[in-house]
């Protein structure tokens, strides 16, 4: 009866984690899905403000990944509307005619320019070649609600396939970021081309339809200063008409510890202003998983350590008859362990699982959502609604410098004349002059010059 | 009539859920194991991208 029991409790044992760790998966998953619509609803220009180093680009990241699923989705849901309202066209003709029209205009871009670029072609000749090669005629389509023209259909099909399969690239950002969605870094972004008057002056613009706008550490650059001092260069515009200017296919993530430099030039302008209370944590790493592979994996580890205890014991033994000296055990392991042997080697198994499990876990963030920016940091429930995201830890770790300021450290070491050394306790110095005070020397000053 | 020692019967069938516990877990450590290897060594587009730009620098 006594060994039933035991045996039960070890069967018991072995399997509550493994429920346990699969069941909340299916939780997890859950709270994700539920995550993407509330980000999906969160509106076009999103804020988040939080105190240093509390996970404020983790967030933004993991945003920006789901933004792009939703970004691809919206395309995908383009493409099997168009099939769906023009039942009369074969789009495996039409797809290879664009495809391979963006193909001919880019060989034709190499040729001419020095630096060649995908986004120098044209999508609007590609629509022209395409009414020309076959035959169509444009109208206006009325579907009982709106009225669009054949042409604009064709052109945001062509756009579509473009953005989808020859940019593939979903981000522009300010810092250097990876997108585990595309495979890709970002696209890079000049914040002057948000001054949009100024931009048409110039007739230099650089920002694309289709785009996740990630402004990382907004309060402490330099442009967020002069945006305060500058009359009208179109920024604040550019912000109220963002959803027309893009169609409605763009987002912009604003990333900053300080929402005040903000305020006074965009004052509620944000549709959504995130700022997160507690810090980031991860949930669903399967501790209880993680420590019964290492308890099977480490069984060989103990015969091991069991062989080192024996060899430390009997030169411990020698080493004292004959000296009458002591040795140290942790010394000898550790001596042990830098060698290459079979412990080190079951715990890079062991490190290597134990990062898998963490990566397939899923971040959780607390955040409090207030619709005016001026409001953020106030604990009164009347100004903010809260949220509790649930978002894969890929998505947000990893995919960013977290130090990206980190060469002002080797810039300012290149340059530098000076070393510091350990100081001599004995020594004293005269406060007045380390502080820089001159001496007054009465002597001089009493003498008078009788020549 | 044959006696049903019912203790005995428990004890059998924990055994069996044990020795199949026992071997999933096995089984899973060497399929994590081998997995994790593949991932850290190809087809991840996170080094490759990686490796394209330190390329480039």
């Amino acid at each position: 009866m006594v060994l039933a029991l035991i045996v039960i409790s070890i069967d018991v044992v072995l399997i509550i984690p493994l429920v346990s760790y699969f069941g909340r998966r299916k939780y997890l998953s859950f709270l994700f899905n539920k995550s993407i619509s509330q980000i999906d609803g969160l509106g076009f220009l999103n804020s988040i403000n939080a105190p240093i180093k509390t996970g404020k680009t983790s967030l933004g990241q993991g945003i920006s990944h789901i933004l792009q699923i939703l970004t691809m989705n919206r395309i995908e849901e383009l493409f099997d509307k168009t099939k769906k309202m023009f039942k009369t066209i074969d789009f495996v003709k039409l797809d290879d005619f664009i495809m391979s029209d963006f193909v001919s205009q880019y060989e034709a871009i190499i040729e001419a320019c020095e630096n060649p670029s995908i986004e120098m072609i044209s999508i609007k000749k590609t629509v022209q070649n395409l009414f020309l090669h076959f035959r169509f005629q444009d109208r206006l389509i009325y579907d009982f609600i709106n009225i669009r023209s054949f042409s604009d259909w064709m052109y945001k099909y062509a756009e579509g396939l473009f953005v989808m399969y020859i940019r593939s690239n979903f981000v522009q950002s300010k810092t250097k970021v990876y997108s585990h969605i595309t495979g890709k870094f970002n696209y890079s972004y000049d914040l002057n081309d948000q001054k949009i008057y100024l931009a048409y002056e110039k007739g230099e613009f650089a920002i694309y339809k289709y785009m996740v706008e990630m402004i990382d550490e907004a309060s402490d650059d330099i442009e967020a200063e002069k945006w305060r001092e500058e009359k009208d260069s179109g920024a604040k515009e550019y912000r109220r008409k963002y959803a027309h200017i893009f169609e409605e296919t763009n987002r912009m993530i604003t990333i900053k510890q300080d929402s005040s430099d903000e305020i006074k030039k965009f004052r509620s302008l944000h549709q959504s202003n995130l700022y997160i209370i507690e810090k980031v944590d991860q949930r669903g790493t399967g501790r209880d998983l993680y420590a019964i592979i290492k308890t099977i994996l480490y069984i060989p580890v103990f015969f091991y350590q069991l062989r080192l205890k024996l060899a430390f014991g009997l030169r411990y033994m020698v080493h004292f008859i004959r000296t009458r000296e002591k040795l140290d055990y942790s010394q000898f392991e550790n001596l042990h362990y830098a060698m290459i042997n079979l412990q080190r080697k079951i715990d890079n198994k062991l490190y290597y699982i134990d990062m898998f499990l963490k990566r397939i876990a899923y971040n959780r963030f607390h955040v409090l959502n207030y619709p005016s920016e001026e409001d953020v940091g106030k604990r009164d429930p009347v100004y903010y609604s809260e949220m509790t995201l649930y978002i894969p830890t890929i998505y947000c770790w990893g995919v960013f410098n977290h130090v990206e300021y980190k060469t002002i450290y080797e810039d300012l070491m290149n340059v530098s004349k000076k070393h510091a050394n350990e100081v001599n306790y004995y020594v004293r110095e005269n406060y007045f002059e380390k502080k820089g005070v001159d001496k007054h020397d009465r002597n001089q000053s009493m003498e008078v010059d009788f020549d | 009539m044959i006696e049903i020692n019912l203790w005995k019967l428990i004890l059998i069938n924990a055994l069996f859920v044990l020795s199949v516990l026992i071997t999933m877990y096995m089984y899973a450590i060497k399929k994590l194991n081998k997995f994790v290897n593949d991932q850290r060594r190809l087809n991840d587009n996170f080094i490759k991208a990686h490796e394209s730009q330190y390329k480039d620098s």
